[in-house]
């Protein structure tokens, strides 16, 4: 259901999705993000494939958000017309930097 | 109990009666055959022995005068009128005319005492030719039988002279007979005939016969027991064991409880240490396992039973959280709302809310948390109470939730959040002033009647972050317009195949029933949500709230507010 490709480089992630983000997902892209947060100062997630995410996959963006404004920065990239609305319904598109 | 088989034990009784087979017949032919070659050899050693003595008693020189006198025409015709008269003075006569009886007589009765000292069957001497045997000296008969002729025996074929016959073992007309000839040697180097003597086997060979009968019987006898007492320890040793421990460990766990397993448990038996014993207690091992995992499942099934009963509980504990007596307001006929909550799981997220304010206010909410199960549910019944509590405070709505947000963020370690849409609505005019906390677009219907989405400001969801402010919005409720309000478990209803049923589907579900009270819209809302996503397990809580503004009151039944409508300007 969720592909996550992720590439660290030193102190830069970034992660590619690809299908959907939602409860029976999230958990994995959490525990994943978990396992090298701490290290890294810049996290980039590429959304071009990701056709789907529900709010429990927002509650781990925003968990990630908040850890990264802590120390460092996070952004979104190539997130596609489906996925920005829900970002845009649910006010995310106020906290989260998407490119 | 099922039929007792024993085919391991009739297999293994049959491999050892063919194994002890084998080895009484290789034994028993061996033995017979080396013995009678011992046998053999020592009475044909015997024999010529006897042969050679026998030789070394008679002279070559008158045997040939004998051979020749015999074999001439005249004595064989005087031998033939003898035979028919029955008289062998006639050939006494010739052999004494010839001054050879006396010598006969001496040599017969030589042969004679041999034959009978040395228990010998046969002495004779012959005048061994190519094809025949001409009898020249035979003590068992009389003077009759001088110059008989007969025919060679098989294997005395072919001879040129007379020469030493080795001794052989035959049965003939005579019985078994082990047989050898000696020539005998005249002066002048020719051997004008041989001494023959033959030793009796038949009673040797019948003994032989006999013994190999007995030693038949005996290894019968020997192999019926040995195949019985084999049988015996076999079915003791191994087949009943096994047997015993196959219907026990089938009649394991076909009745009865949990409880009563460990009785049919099989008991190791009490024997030397072997494979069988060890097979029992590696199975006795296997099936107290089982009995533990048994016990195990039981309790992890009553303990998820338990768990369920728990579900059950919490699930009417939220549904009688949400106000789900219709009509909700039986003596307010300026309106009419009707709501429901299907949750994905036992407990949900989401949850819809309204109630009066005052007189005049009514407050409506619908919100979602994030997340389902369980953890949503907490969530959710923290969210609902705070909210409604604040919105009772009678402020704007766009305070309501900041302030709902302060509290909601302060205890919120797991990052959860809430989506929550909230109006007031006035309900004398219909007027309404709202705010969005993330939520999905109301849906508005015109005055035409046709059902749109209502693009609203939005602002971040509730408990994601402090500090968050909100703003209101308003817009007017017509008479007899409907407002519906849903959370995304609607428009994301997903097939099989992935396919949303969409915002559009939804306006367009909403608009063939323009004309349709709220629960009859609500309802066939559901409905067209449920045979859209078909057989797919329902994957959100699908929570709707739809109100009809049906209009004021006439003047005569209106009643005062109590609160003034400015305080809830933005």
């Amino acid at each position: 259901m969720l592909n996550i490709e992720k590439q660290i480089n030193g102190s830069e992630a970034i992660v590619r999705l690809e299908g959907r983000l939602d409860t029976t997902t999230a958990p994995e892209l959490e525990n994943e993000l978990k396992s090298f947060m701490d290290s890294v100062t810049s996290l980039v997630f590429d959304f071009e494939k990701l056709e789907y995410i529900s709010s429990a996959g927002l509650r781990v963006l925003l968990t990630a958000q908040k850890f990264m404004s802590k120390q460092g920065s996070m952004k979104l990239i190539n997130v596609k017309e489906d996925v920005n609305e829900i970002f845009e319904v649910t006010g995310f598109s106020d906290i989260l930097t998407i490119e | 109990m099922k039929k007792k088989t024993n085919r391991i034990g009739r297999e293994l009784i049959c491999m050892l009666v063919l194994f002890i087979v084998l080895i009484i017949g290789l034994l028993l032919c061996g033995g017979y055959v080396v013995h009678n070659r011992e046998v053999d050899s020592l009475q044909m050693q015997k024999v010529a022995d006897l042969s050679v003595t026998a030789a070394a008693l008679l002279d070559g020189d008158y045997l040939k005068e004998l051979s020749e006198a015999v074999s001439s025409e005249e004595y064989q015709s005087l031998r033939e009128q003898a035979l028919e008269q029955d008289n062998p003075v006639l050939l006494e006569e010739y052999l004494r005319g010839k001054g050879l009886y006396e010598d006969y007589i001496r040599y017969t009765q030589l042969l004679a005492e041999l034959q009978n000292g040395e228990k010998v069957e046969y002495v004779y001497v012959q005048d061994l030719g190519p094809e025949d045997a001409m009898y020249l000296l035979d003590p068992s008969e009389t003077i009759l039988s001088l110059g008989f002729r007969e025919k060679n025996a098989a294997g005395l074929d072919n001879r040129t002279k007379n020469e030493r016959v080795e001794a052989t073992v035959s049965r003939s007309e005579y019985g078994w007979l082990c047989t050898c000839a000696e020539p005998v040697t005249a002066s002048d180097n020719t051997c004008p005939a041989v001494v023959g003597v033959d030793l009796n086997m038949t009673d040797i060979i019948n003994r032989r016969h006999r013994f190999l009968f007995f030693m038949l019987m005996q290894s019968a006898v020997l192999l019926l027991l040995a195949a019985l007492a084999g049988s015996f320890y076999i079915r003791k040793r191994v087949s009943d064991p096994i047997s015993r421990l196959a219907s026990e460990a089938s009649s394991f766990g076909t009745d009865g409880e949990v409880s009563d397993l460990q009785e049919q448990v099989v008991s190791v038996p009490d024997r030397r240490e072997d494979e069988i014993k060890a097979l029992y207690a590696d199975i006795r091992k296997m099936q107290l396992g089982i009995i533990d995992y048994m016990k195990n499942l039981t309790a992890v099934t009553e303990e998820k039973e338990r768990l369920g009963t728990e579900l059950n509980i919490a699930n009417r504990i939220q549904a009688s959280m949400l106000p789900s007596t219709f009509p909700a307001f039986p003596d307010r006929d300026e309106f009419d709302v009707y709501a429901l909550m299907k949750p994905a799981k036992s407990v949900a997220g989401d949850f819809y809310d309204f109630f009066l304010i005052d007189d005049d206010h009514l407050g409506v909410v619908m919100a979602d948390v994030s997340g389902k199960g369980i953890p949503a549910s907490l969530f959710m019944m923290m969210a609902k109470i705070i909210i409604s509590n604040i919105a009772q405070m009678g402020i704007a709505p766009h305070e309501v939730l900041e302030k709902a947000n302060e509290r909601i963020c302060m205890n919120n370690d797991e990052d959860m959040f809430v989506t929550v849409w909230f109006g007031i609505i006035t309900i004398s005019t219909g007027h309404v002033i709202a705010a969005n906390a993330g939520h999905e677009y109301p849906v508005l219907q015109n005055e035409d009647g046709v059902f749109e989405l209502f693009h609203d400001r939005h602002g971040f969801v509730i408990g994601g972050m402090e500090g968050v402010r909100y703003k209101d919005y308003e817009f007017d409720l017509k008479k007899g317009k409907t407002l519906f309000l849903y959370t995304d478990g609607v428009p994301e209803a997903t097939t099989a195949q992935n396919e949303q049923f969409g915002s559009e589907r939804m306006i367009e579900a909403l608009n063939r029933k323009q004309d349709a009270d709220p629960q009859e819209l609500v309802h066939s809302m559901l409905r067209t949500v449920d045979s859209f996503d078909g057989d797919v397990p329902q994957f959100d809580d699908i929570t709707m709230l739809a109100i009809r503004y049906v209009g004021p009151r006439t003047e005569e039944d209106q009643e005062p507010s109590f609160i003034e409508s400015q305080d809830y300007e933005p």
